[in-house]
């Protein structure tokens, strides 16, 4: 049960830039090294529900976004990641249910989830090209 | 074969198959099927098989995934055979446009007698639809 500055409180030491928008919405930039360690700050402050993970192709560089429910508040946790090695650890440990979340990420914008139990694809067809992401810019019909 | 013709013309059996669709086209082929609208009085009954169905009733824009299934579903039906494509997406893709994963129109891969256009079309449309099926189904 937090609000919207409780969460600044607890994940200030893990991002870069906090953006406070109302009681119940938050966002926050962090990277690679800290991402798991504000998920752990989180969950041991009670959180329990990871919403989804969202991947956004910005051109030049993918950002992977994780929706976090606090209860009254929801935050947003970006992660930018540079677009010809994107990468990130797994959070499938603290949080159960990203396990969809970051396969979909993996076959949609070739995010490479490290450490992740079970990366098989989720929705595209059985003979889809391996390589082709489709949720990228540079992906044609 | 005449008369078999002729008696098989008062059966249409229909087989409603979903490529992906968002299931608005699908319910209103369900409600096409209610006592409401009563479809049985052209002898048309929804069929769990493609054996013993005469029209495949196509809702959705073709997945890539689905395509291959669609087609061995069609060619399991027995002739004479009609497809009747309900819908919007299988003609023009509708919403699904410029998707990664579709591959309408339906034309391209299976004969299709009847486009029914609409999102979704009314029970009335896809009754027109298959009736009009049903008379090239001599």
């Amino acid at each position: 049960m937090m609000k919207a500055n409780e969460v600044a409180e607890v994940i200030k030491e893990y991002v870069d830039e906090i953006k406070i928008e109302n009681v119940r919405r938050v966002f926050a930039t962090t990277d690679e090294e800290r991402c798991r360690a504000a998920m752990l700050a989180l969950k041991q402050r009670d959180v329990q529900h990871l919403s989804t993970i969202s991947g956004v192709d910005r051109g030049d560089a993918i950002t992977v976004v994780y929706h976090l429910d606090c209860r009254p508040a929801l935050l947003s946790l970006k992660l930018n990641l540079p677009k010809s090695t994107p990468k990130v650890q797994t959070i499938t440990d603290i949080f159960p249910g990203a396990i969809l979340y970051e396969r979909d990420l993996m076959e949609m914008l070739g995010v490479k989830v490290e450490g992740h139990p079970d990366p098989r694809r989720l929705f595209l067809a059985d003979d889809w090209p391996a390589g082709v992401y489709p949720l990228r810019k540079e992906a044609k019909k | 074969m005449g008369l078999i013709r002729l008696f098989r013309k008062k059966s249409p059996w229909l087989l409603h198959f979903d490529t992906g669709s968002c299931n608005g086209c699908s319910i209103e082929v369900v409600a096409a099927l209610t006592p409401r609208y009563d479809i049985e009085r052209f002898g048309m009954l929804a069929k769990g098989t493609p054996r013993h169905a005469d029209i495949l009733v196509v809702t959705g824009p073709i997945t890539k995934q689905c395509l291959p299934r669609l087609i061995r579903i069609y060619e399991q039906m027995p002739e004479p055979k009609a497809v009747v494509a309900i819908g919007s997406c299988p003609a023009s893709g509708s919403v699904f446009h410029d998707c990664y994963n579709v591959v309408w129109p339906l034309d391209k891969h299976i004969p299709v007698i009847a486009y029914v256009p609409g999102c979704p079309p009314k029970p009335e449309a896809i009754i027109d639809g298959l009736v009009k099926a049903l008379a090239r189904l001599k």
